[in-house]
């Protein structure tokens, strides 16, 4: 796996990329780049501020506004606190352990969960949940987990369409540090 | 474009290996905000196949330009044995290997034992 962050610079990099390029022939249409491995290293910075433009998306899903009040990678995963507001105004604190299972998918755990004390957070987790498992190659792993399969996410028409490439990987390796995220990608 | 580490096309393919490509803070945040990606593409290793420069050949072939041709890929050697016009022609690259430079408007590929700069 080497060491993915030994020469991370901040913002994002894709680095140990292997792709092999199908070539067109006898007037079919070139088909697209299959991609066999890579390691994706993204900064603390760059989580956050994905993190920022994402969560007031996924609350309107859920007829609610609010923000992101605070992120932070930890070794292992990362701390969110989100300020809701719908009917009441509600802050959740999630500490997410985000791990590789060894068969290509990504675990996500919620390890520790706190809101106000009179707040029905299992309630809140199990809409939650029941909203996640509907999104194809996401489905609950625990009462507050949840695993991601890339397989199934990147195949999603919407998704696939977008790619501009053909996913050909597994996932091998998550790694959460306070500076970074490094997922490595490998073949078989 | 589904997930399936099996995939494998039939025929030749070119492999990128060890391709490197990094965003800075600068560029990431002009990318969310709509605007133009900047993407520094800090290395990569180009792997073409023999049997792809076959498959050139054989293009050739077909088009009538060349009777026959097969190339032979060694360690830094390169032949080709084609067949044009009723006559056996052999082009041997020799020991040279081939060379890639970038100069302003170009890209330079040299190649054969007594190639240049």
């Amino acid at each position: 796996m080497g060491n993915a962050s030994a020469s991370f610079i901040d913002g994002a990099r894709l680095s140990g990329v292997r792709l092999d390029i199908p070539l067109p022939g006898g007037g079919v249409a070139p088909a697209p780049p299959i991609l066999r491995a890579a390691t994706v290293q993204i900064d603390a910075t760059t989580i956050a501020a994905t993190l920022e433009r994402a969560i007031p998306e996924v609350l309107a899903r859920f007829g609610a506004t609010g923000r992101l009040a605070e992120t932070r990678l930890v070794d292992g995963g990362l701390v969110l606190a989100v300020e809701a507001q719908k009917m009441i105004t509600l802050t959740v604190t999630a500490t997410l352990s985000v791990t590789a299972t060894g068969e290509g998918r990504i675990l996500v755990e919620a390890t520790d969960l706190k809101a106000g004390r009179w707040i029905p957070l299992n309630l809140i987790v199990e809409r939650a949940l029941g909203y996640l498992q509907n999104i194809p190659g996401v489905r609950p792993a625990g009462p507050r987990a949840v695993e991601l399969d890339p397989d199934t996410l990147l195949a999603t028409p919407a998704i696939a369409a977008k790619l501009p490439f053909r996913w050909a990987t597994r996932v091998r390796d998550v790694r959460i540090t306070p500076a970074a995220v490094a997922v490595v990608c490998a073949e078989g | 474009m589904t997930g399936d580490a099996g995939i494998t096309p039939a025929g030749p393919m070119v492999e990128i290996r060890d391709l490197d490509l990094r965003l800075d803070p600068a560029a990431i945040a002009a990318a969310m905000a709509g605007g133009p990606v900047l993407v520094h593409l800090a290395g990569f290793a180009l792997t073409i196949p023999e049997a792809l420069v076959n498959a050139v050949l054989a293009g050739l072939v077909a088009d009538g330009r060349l009777d026959a041709a097969t190339a032979t890929l060694g360690d830094g050697t390169a032949t080709i044995a084609a067949r044009a016009n009723g006559r056996d022609v052999t082009v041997d690259l020799g020991t040279g290997g081939v060379r890639i430079g970038l100069v302003p408007g170009e890209v330079r590929v040299h190649g054969g034992t007594m190639a240049g700069g």
